[in-house]
Parts: C-alpha cells; sequence; structure tokens
C-alpha cells in the first residue's frame, strides 16, 4: 500500500551521537518530549494559521483566552483594519475610475449604487479609524470590533462583485449599527478605563526608571573611540598577526587600554554624578510633594468656608426676605390703624403718607391729652405688638417735640 | 519516478518516491538548490520532524499526490472550515500533541494542504466554544490580572445586545 520504505537497518544512527548530545542530556530531552505539546506552545505564526480559519468576532472573542492570545488575536484585529481600510480604498479607486467623469451620467451609471455604498464604508471607516487608531498607536489597545470587520468584508465583497440592483440602506443598516454601537461603547466606557490604566502605567514607568539608577551606568564594554582608532582597528581587521605587525599594534593596544580604563572611570563618575542628581530629585520632589499636599489642605478649607459663608447668605437673605414681608404687613396694619384714627377722631387725611397721616393724628391727639395706645385689631399678637410699639415710639417722640416747643 | 530519502529527527530513513516528497516545498527547495540528481544516495535530512510525524506526514502526502496545487490565500474571504474530506477527518483523529506536532511539520515542510486541513480541524475545535470551555479543551491557563480580565471583557461588551 504505501510506497515508502522506513530504514532503519545500516544508518549509522546513535543515540545523541551525531548532534553532539551526551547520553544523559538525550534522556532528558526524551523525558521532556514525551509532554505533549499545547496550542498555547505553538509557535504565533502557527496560531495566527488557525485563527485564521474563524471569522474575526470569533478572534476578538478569543482575546479573553490567555495573555498570549490577547495579544495575537489583537495584532490579527489591528492587522485585518489597515488591510480592510486598504482594501476599500483600492475598490473604490476602480469603481471610480469606472464611473463618468459627469455627475448627471454618473447617477444613472450601473455602479452608482457600488460608489454611493463604498462612500458610506469610508465615512464608517474614518469614524472608526478616529475612534480607535489613537489607542492602537499608543499600544493602549487593538481593533475591538472584530464583528464590524467582517460586516465590512461582507458589504466590500458583495460591492466588488458586479452585481446590479444593489439595495444600498439594506447593505449597510448592520454595518451602520454595529459600527456607531462600538464607536458609543468605547466611548463611554472604554476610554476613561484606558485613560486611567495609561497614567498609571507612565506613572509606575517614572518612578521605576528613577529608582534604578544602575539604568543609567553605562555599559563598561567598547568604550574607547573608535573613529580615532580607526588605523588600529583596521590592521586587526586585515589580520596582521605577524610579530612585527604585533609590535606595531601593541603601543595602540595599550593606547586603548588606557582610554578606555579613563573612559571607563569617567562614565563611573558621570553615574556617580547621575545618581546623585537622582537622590536631589527624589528629595525636591519629596519637598513639592509635601507643599502640594498643604496646597491642597488650605484649598479644602478655605473650600468648606466658601460652602459656609454661601450657606450664611442664603439664611440671611431668606431672613431679609421675611423681614420685608413683615414690613409690608405692618406698613399695611398701620394703613388701617390710620383709618381707623381718622374714623374716631373725625380727621380726613391730608395725605396718603401713613407716617404723616399718623403725625398728624398724633398732633391732634397729643396737647389736650394723652391718648391711648390704640391696639389694632389684627389677628396675629405679634403684629399688634409691633404695630403698639411703632405707635409708641411715634407718639414719644411727638410728645418730646411738644414739650421742647 | 526516482526514490529519496529522508531523515527524521530521531535518525529513521524513509525512503520514498520523489513525487511524495516533492509535496514539501522545503524538500523541494533543498533538492533543487543543492542539486541532488537522480540514483544518489542522498539523504535529506529533516531535524524538526521525528519518525511517527513524518510517518503520518508521508501517509498524507501520498494520498494527496495527484491533488491539485492548492491556490493562494485570499484574505478578502472567510475561509470554510466546513470542506474537510471524510479521508482527512478520519486520518486527523489522533491526540492534540500528534495534531499540533502534524500542524508543525506541515509547516516546516511546507505542505499547504496539510497545513490547511490540520489548521481547519483545531479551528473547528475552536469554533462555537466559550472562552472557558476553549481553555478547557486546550488547557489553556488563564494568566490575566483580574483587572486586565476585567478590561477585556468591557472591551468586548460592545455587541452585547440589551
Amino acid at each position: 500500500m504505501s510506497d515508502f520504505v522506513v530504514e532503519n537497518e545500516d544508518f549509522n544512527v546513535i543515540p545523541g551521537g551525531e548532534s553532539g548530545i551526551a547520553p544523559k542530556d538525550r534522556e532528558i530531552e526524551d523525558v521532556e518530549e514525551e509532554k505533549p505539546i499545547q496550542f498555547i506552545e505553538l509557535p504565533e505564526d502557527v496560531i495566527e494559521m488557525v485563527m485564521k480559519f474563524l471569522s474575526f468576532d470569533e478572534i476578538a472573542q478569543n482575546r479573553i483566552l490567555c495573555r498570549r492570545m490577547n495579544s495575537i488575536c489583537s495584532q490579527i484585529l489591528n492587522r485585518a483594519f489597515t488591510k480592510t481600510t486598504v482594501r476599500h480604498a483600492a475598490l473604490f479607486k476602480s469603481i471610480k475610475s469606472m464611473l463618468p467623469r459627469r455627475e448627471s451620467e454618473r447617477r444613472s451609471h450601473a455602479l452608482a449604487r457600488h460608489a454611493d455604498i463604498l462612500t458610506c464604508v469610508e465615512t464608517r471607516l474614518s469614524m472608526l479609524t478616529m475612534t480607535y487608531s489613537k489607542y492602537i498607536d499608543l499600544n493602549m489597545c487593538c481593533f475591538i470590533p472584530g464583528k464590524v470587520l467582517d460586516e465590512i468584508r461582507k458589504v466590500l465583497n458583495l460591492v466588488s462583485t458586479p452585481k446590479e440592483g444593489l439595495r444600498a440602506h439594506e447593505i449597510l443598516q448592520e454595518l451602520r449599527d454595529i459600527s456607531s454601537m462600538a464607536i458609543e461603547h468605547f466611548d463611554e466606557h472604554v476610554v476613561n478605563l484606558l485613560k486611567r490604566r495609561y497614567t498609571t502605567r507612565s506613572l509606575q514607568c517614572m518612578i521605576s526608571s528613577a529608582s534604578t539608577s544602575k539604568a543609567l551606568m553605562p555599559p563598561p564594554l567598547c568604550i574607547f573611540d573608535f573613529q580615532n582608532k580607526q588605523k588600529a582597528n583596521s590592521r586587526y581587521v586585515y589580520g596582521l598577526t605577524t610579530p612585527s605587525e604585533t609590535r606595531n599594534i601593541e603601543p595602540h593596544l595599550r593606547e586603548i587600554r588606557t582610554e578606555s580604563r579613563e573612559a571607563l572611570s569617567n562614565r563611573c563618575l558621570d553615574a556617580e554624578v547621575n545618581k546623585k542628581l537622582i537622590v536631589d530629585l527624589k528629595v525636591k520632589n519629596k519637598v513639592l510633594g509635601e507643599k502640594v499636599t498643604k496646597l491642597q489642605k488650605i484649598q479644602s478649607r478655605q473650600a468648606r468656608q466658601l460652602r459656609l459663608s454661601a450657606l450664611l447668605f442664603s439664611r440671611m437673605n431668606t431672613q431679609i426676605m421675611e423681614m420685608k414681608r413683615r414690613l409690608n404687613e405692618v406698613e399695611s396694619k398701620n394703613t388701617d390703624i390710620a383709618a381707623n384714627f381718622n374714623h374716631i377722631t373725625g380727621i380726613k387725611p391730608k395725605s396718603q403718607n401713613n407716617v404723616e397721616l399718623l403725625q398728624q393724628v398724633l398732633d391732634s391727639a397729643l396737647p389736650e391729652h394723652h391718648a391711648p395706645i390704640i391696639q389694632p385689631r389684627s389677628s396675629s399678637i405679634y403684629k399688634k405688638r409691633t404695630a403698639a410699639e411703632i405707635l409708641g415710639v411715634n407718639a414719644d417722640i411727638l410728645k418730646k417735640r411738644t414739650r421742647s416747643e | 519516478m526516482p526514490n529519496i530519502k529522508l531523515q527524521s529527527s530521531d535518525g529513521e530513513i524513509f525512503d520514498t518516491s520523489l513525487d511524495i516528497a516533492l509535496c514539501s516545498l522545503t524538500i523541494k527547495t533543498m533538492i533543487d538548490d543543492c542539486g541532488i540528481d537522480e540514483g544518489e544516495d542522498t539523504v535529506v535530512p529533516l531535524p524538526n520532524v521525528n519518525s511517527t510525524i513524518l510517518r503520518k506526514v508521508l501517509t498524507w502526502a501520498q494520498y494527496h499526490k495527484d491533488d491539485p496545487q492548492p491556490t493562494e490565500d485570499d484574505d478578502s474571504k472567510e475561509k470554510r472550515t466546513d470542506d474537510i474530506s471524510s479521508w482527512d477527518a478520519d486520518f486527523l483523529k489522533v491526540d492534540q500533541g500528534t495534531l499540533f506536532e502534524l500542524i508543525l511539520a506541515a509547516n516546516y515542510l511546507d505542505i499547504k494542504g496539510l497545513l490547511d486541513v490540520t489548521c481547519k480541524t483545531v479551528a473547528n475545535m475552536i469554533k462555537g466554544k466559550t472562552p472557558e470551555e476553549i481553555r478547557k479543551t486546550f488547557n489553556i491557563k488563564n494568566d490575566f490580572t483580574p483587572a486586565e480580565e476585567e478590561q477585556v471583557r468591557k472591551e468586548n461588551e460592545w455587541c452585547e445586545e440589551k
């Protein structure tokens, strides 16, 4: 049945012999080999090949499996979005090239609907680019809506066929819906998360870079100046190994060694300086941080005071309003009292002013005898008292005036 | 058709017909580049394929030796996974380890037909499953932190119907 024959007999295969692995090592390797390979251990390009047989929606949903899958699926989605944009542009260009240049003729052309659909897809693509590309470029997220990619692909496939009577509305309905949903969701729910994460990450980076002063230390290797020692180096390149050549090279080598040692010590000094600078910066940072905290406390205290003052103002305003209302009421009562006086004494008012009227009434009443304080008829005792007090005050003033006269 | 000898990673030699071996573009390139002539007793080493897998690959290649050359991939269309022939389906009824080894071998030997059918089989194992089911199927450990997982979940919430 099978055309191939397995030969085992005369090929000198010594276990581990050819590859130079010792038998013990080979045994260890065999034990390791016994463990079957897992899907997640496959190379990235192989996993990508498997994922090619899934829709973009499924790829997007599979991001949640693990970190590696997230990374691979994100790359696939980003690439697919770019490819879709490029494909759309190419298709639009080819359709446009087939359309007549005159607008009036273009409308009645068989490909007019195709162009309309592609214009709408272009708008959607632009919106998606505006929403996601910034964050994709910053490597903060990937092109999340795989389903949108599936739908665009479907639309582009439909448009790329020379089919007549395409119904733009029906074809684009789903794309419009889901792309809007994706954009809205991203703006409302994801952007804040990303921004928060980005801020935290950048802060962590700053802290870690500041704390690891070793990172500023230069690598101690290859410090000598290559440009100046080009001549010496070229000798190495051309393989000059005779004793005389070696003797010639020796001073250069010594020079290089001395220079490299000097350079190394210089770099060490630089590193020390850098370290000190970092310490200074940390101290300054701490002081500034304390200042900021103090200022924040003051600010919060002032804000509290401001709130209390505002509350006090509003209370006082209410009181003022209440007093104004009462004053109006008292004034109206005064008018009533004046009218009562007029009625009792039979004096016609000369003026409409309440105070004048009162004065007139009192003038007529006081010289002869002390008129009793007439209690106004009122429903409120308080009002009565207030009116009586006012009247009393007025009466006292008038009495004093008359006596002095 | 002349024969060719292929040596697996564990040292086994497979003497096979050249037209079967030429299913692999890697072997084809090696033969073309090294100028191996007919009748020569040259052995082509395949250090990335063990004998078990190489045997299976050659079985597959022998069955499909008369198949037309596979066409180039068209990214514009979603690829079907329901077009696996019954012979291939039976052939690939193996444990996951062997299946993945076959994918790796097909990738290394550049046998597009075998690579496609093995990848389709794995894709079918993923399709229609929830993430938790996929994790169970392939023994994938969820190594996200709760915050990271929540973020991915939140990002994917956009298409959930209310």
